[in-house]
């Protein structure tokens, strides 16, 4: 009830100043003949310029494999059981699911990497070569990629199935460039990065100022880039759809507020540059668990096949 | 007829050589040096394309907080290139102030005597004046500003780029396609050459502890 109060108080307060704004005159001291100063403050307004997506800016997403070494390093446990099962795959027929569980799969087989859970790597790369046949662009695929996988599974060479699940996005993310299929790529990216922030907001509970709710939280930088990267590709009508069922999850990043940090610098030690300061991307628990439901409703009308 | 042919074949003629470029400029960085010895990864945000010379693209990238990044640029259609690129890492950073205007409100007010009682005139009506009251509205506003992190020319033309960031945060790289020896880019549309150029980024994990390596 306080709280409501203070709100009702603080719209008040805007108002007011509004009107002030609107009906006031600059002062011209001729008209004067009593002057009273008051002075309002007006408290922060929050009226921070939302994104302005530039359309001749190219726009990049970054992929699960990075955001998982991230996550890594946040010190999180590796839970397979949340994961896509790969047995799902026969379920999508249509190619918009096709190309959004591939991303989903994708995701998946990054984060199974990173953890370095060798048990779930193949079946997932097997779950990826399907769909890659379904979609027209298994030609982008190693031939020989089982034949690696498994010969680095049986020497127990985690860096190696790194680098080939980093490579095989790669290939059929050029190979969709290169052959104009920017709309399945689209997806392809989309899914990746839903099942990316289904696997974040799974791994833990809210925890004010975790590493893991940090990382959640940045990525409002990544949506914007995300979107700017689908607008280019919007004509088609599979990308317009999925960009509409994410607008919920977009605006809710876009309520997370910004904290003034220290002032930026960039510094820099031997041959590497440090880059430093500017502000922090906060993240409330309701927001925490909106964004938590949000994503599973999303996240499980795509491997569900229902999208 | 005739114009609208002569218009189409210009046009042709002009989009023709950077849609047919770009088509080759496609996956070029994979031919960009890279440094998976040194552990780095190739980044999914590399950006491949055909571009002006004599051109500035601009990619928006996101890197993460204690990730290490390289960002290296190369041209395997024109060598030449190579070594010459200029480069800029710039970032949008919200800067907040506080927007201060005067404004000043007119109102008539019934004049008082020295016991507080309202004046009248000889007509008896109440005797007005007017007051004028002028308030300092502050507002917290922000506003977006152009940072600029690196400039390889401050940097001996460098052409590579390692990081760290104590943030994630987002990125613009501005890249300047160099014009070709004796090129002039007042020589306008018809003079336009394209090269395929590859932005190549590579991560790893940094430092787990401060940033010293």
């Amino acid at each position: 009830m306080k709280k409501n109060m203070l709100k009702w108080n603080v719209i008040a307060l805007v108002g007011l100043v509004i009107g002030f704004s609107s009906c006031g005159e600059e002062v011209s001291p001729e008209q004067e003949k009593v002057v009273i100063e008051e002075n309002v403050v007006v408290e922060d307004t929050n009226l921070l310029d939302m994104i302005e997506l530039d359309p001749d800016m190219a726009y990049s997403v970054p992929t699960p494999n990075e955001l998982f070494a991230v996550i890594k390093e946040s010190g999180v446990l590796y839970d397979g059981s949340i994961l896509n099962s790969p047995d799902n795959r026969e379920k999508y027929t249509s190619k918009k699911i096709q190309a959004l569980n591939f991303g989903v799969y994708f995701a998946d087989l990054a984060f199974a990497s990173n953890f370095e859970e060798n048990a779930s790597i193949l079946s997932y790369f097997g779950a990826i070569k399907v769909l890659s046949d379904e979609l027209g662009i298994s030609n982008a695929l190693d031939a020989a990629i089982y034949e690696k996988v498994e010969f680095n599974l049986e020497n127990d060479d985690s860096d190696s199935l790194l680098f080939l699940s980093n490579d095989t996005y790669f290939e059929a993310y050029s190979y969709l460039e290169e052959n104009e299929r920017g709309s399945t790529l689209a997806l392809i990216v989309l899914g990746g990065w839903i099942e990316s922030l289904y696997i974040m907001t799974n791994l833990g509970e809210y925890e004010e100022g975790s590493n893991l709710v940090d990382r959640i939280g940045e990525q409002k930088l990544t949506v914007g880039n995300l979107m700017g990267f689908m607008m280019k590709y919007q004509d088609d009508s599979n990308v317009t759809e999925v960009m509409e069922e994410l607008a919920d999850i977009e605006e809710l990043f876009w309520s997370f507020e910004e904290e003034e940090g220290d002032d930026v610098s960039t510094s820099q030690e031997e041959d590497v540059y440090v880059l430093s300061g500017g502000s922090t991307i906060m993240v409330s628990a309701e927001q925490y668990e909106k964004l938590k439901e949000l994503v599973s409703e999303l996240r499980n009308e795509i491997i569900e096949g229902e999208l | 007829m005739k114009r609208l042919f002569t218009n189409l074949l210009l046009v042709a003629l002009v989009i023709a050589p950077s849609a047919l470029f770009s088509q080759n400029c496609r996956n070029i960085v994979k031919y960009c040096d890279h440094a998976k010895r040194e552990g780095f990864l190739r980044n999914g945000q590399s950006l491949s394309g055909a571009f002006a010379q004599g051109d500035t693209a601009e990619i928006t990238v996101v890197v993460y907080k204690n990730m290490e990044y390289r960002m290296s640029l190369c041209s395997p259609t024109h060598d030449e290139l190579d070594g010459k690129f200029e480069f800029k890492i710039v970032e949008k950073i919200t800067k907040p102030y506080w927007d201060e205007k005067k404004v000043s409100e007119v109102e008539e007010v019934a004049m008082l005597d020295e016991n507080g009682d309202d004046m009248y005139d000889d007509f008896g009506d109440i005797i007005y004046e007017e007051v004028a009251t002028i308030k300092t509205i502050k507002r917290r506003r922000y506003k977006k500003q152009d940072v600029v992190r690196y400039d390889n020319k401050k940097d001996e033309d460098a052409q590579e780029f390692v990081f760290i960031s104590d943030k994630t945060r987002k990125l613009t790289i501005k890249v300047y396609i160099p014009l070709p020896e004796g090129g002039d880019e007042s020589q306008g549309l018809e003079a336009e050459t394209y090269a395929c150029v590859g932005l190549l980024i590579e991560h790893q994990p940094g430092p787990t502890t401060g940033f010293s390596r």
